[in-house]
């Protein structure tokens, strides 16, 4: 099977794509291809992202990054599917499960086409802070651009109407702000992803706290509280 | 001269056509290619069964890897001493799932076995009606030596019949796979490649020798090993 065929046929014909997850057409072609793709784009992405401390975090962030949207995307799933369900869809798992890996696709080949980008500021500008500050926009973007085709997809795909619809849409909107959060745990967990240039390398930082508390803990410092 | 180039063109048997006629899933898809890749040594399957190994390896890498670590850390073993029971669970783990894998995929394409014949046979049967096409083209070139109609005629009866059979025959060869009864399509089914049969071998009877000799034979032949593919499959079952 050509994957990346089809994921590029994805991309430029999306009309056709949702209306084929819509009516359960190719679902297991359109998952084994996306997973593949995805995780193959991510990882290149991630091993650019690592490249800054050395080899192994290169190879450790080229398994993180794929790791952190895809497991995210497993251990949100049934929620979205049961959400769905309760507000009364008639949607399948396996349709839910097609849309998020579509959605991760599109992240992951936006990464993909800002890799040559980084990978210039890596190799041009020795600057850690720099290089840390352009990943995280390039990936705020590209998540960005995601999550906005997933809720579109969202939409399409509805089999709802009146106020079953409003509610189906709201618990997607309640689902989104559930990912972001599992999902920023999640990368607080596998961190580091960028390293420390010179310092020894480490599979996982000790567990401390949790992203939010130290997301606090830095405004904090920056307010001069603690 | 052109349109009846186009026709020849409109012979093979596209992908979407085989989409339509056959409805099987992407896992069977990718024990079709294991089957002709590792089975038939072809080279062209066997690379893309070799990616689809290594892709189905990474995300097992991608998945397992972090969370066992995040388990094993999470139940207090730490940095230094994390590294040998993560590899040695992590990879124990990825080589039971590949091997499940491998056997699911070697059951799934003995199930197959007929059809994957057939889609061979297709496969030749393209590469015929392309270069049919591509004779017919050179030949409308040169109008003093051009081929007489009465042998394009023929050619293009037998390729229609060829064609008829071999999508009568990937019907029969699903009807026979998903139904375990005989049923009355399957009997019309059959007495259609019957007489398609017979059509073929009036065809090696009158058959004279001419510019397209190789190419007929050849066709020929796809004709007659699509029946004998259909005689062994009912036989098998």
């Amino acid at each position: 099977m050509n994957y990346f065929g089809i994921v590029m046929e994805f991309l430029r014909d999306r009309i056709k794509f949702l209306q084929n997850v819509r009516n359960g057409k190719h679902l297991e072609k359109y998952i084994i291809s996306f997973a593949l793709c995805s995780a193959f784009f991510f990882a290149i992405y991630g091993g650019i992202m690592g490249s800054f401390s050395g080899g192994l975090q290169a190879i450790a962030s080229a398994i993180k990054l794929p790791a952190l949207y895809l497991l995210t995307l497993l251990i949100c799933l049934p929620a979205l599917f049961f959400f769905n369900v309760v507000s009364g869809s008639k949607r399948t798992f396996l349709q839910y499960f097609c849309l998020l890996l579509a959605s991760m696709s599109a992240i992951s080949v936006m990464l993909f086409g800002f890799a040559p980008i980084v990978l210039f500021f890596r190799l041009s500008i020795n600057d850690y802070l720099f290089f840390t500050l352009l990943n995280i926009v390039v990936l705020a973007a590209s998540s960005f651009i995601g999550v906005q085709f997933f809720y579109r997809s969202m939409h399409f795909i509805n089999d709802l109407q009146g106020k079953q619809k409003i509610r189906s849409i709201s618990a997607v909107k309640g689902w989104l702000v559930l990912y972001g959060f599992v999902g920023s745990q999640l990368g607080w967990t596998l961190r580091p992803f960028f390293g420390v240039p010179g310092a020894e390398f480490e599979i996982f930082r000790p567990v401390e706290s949790n992203f939010y508390a130290a997301l606090l803990q830095i405004f904090g410092k920056i307010l001069g509280l603690n | 001269m052109k349109e009846f180039n186009q026709e020849f063109h409109e012979l093979s048997i596209t992908p979407q056509e085989l989409e339509e006629i056959l409805h099987i899933d992407a896992i069977a898809n990718i024990a079709i290619d294991f089957y002709r890749g590792v089975m038939q040594k072809k080279g062209k399957y066997l690379v893309s069964t070799l990616l689809t190994e290594l892709g189905l390896m990474a995300i097992a890498i991608v998945l397992i890897l972090p969370t066992t670590a995040i388990v094993l850390q999470a139940s207090g073993t730490r940095d230094r001493h994390l590294v040998f029971p993560l590899f040695t669970i992590s990879f124990s783990l990825i080589g039971l799932i590949l091997l499940a894998f491998n056997l699911y995929c070697w059951q799934k394409a003995k199930q197959l076995k007929s059809l994957t014949h057939l889609l061979s046979e297709i496969e030749k049967y393209n590469r015929v009606v392309h270069s049919v096409t591509f004779v017919d083209r050179l030949n409308s070139l040169k109008s003093s030596d051009s081929q007489p109609e009465q042998n394009r005629l023929e050619t293009f009866e037998l390729l229609q019949t060829i064609r008829h059979s071999l999508i009568t025959a990937l019907n029969v060869e699903q009807l026979m796979r998903e139904q375990t009864q005989w049923i009355p399509s399957r009997y019309e089914l059959l007495a259609t490649l019957e007489s398609d049969l017979d059509i073929l071998m009036a065809f090696t009877a009158r058959h004279d020798e001419n510019d397209n000799s190789q190419l007929f034979n050849e066709a020929l032949q796809i004709g007659l090993n699509v029946h004998k593919e259909i005689k062994k499959f009912q036989r098998d079952r």
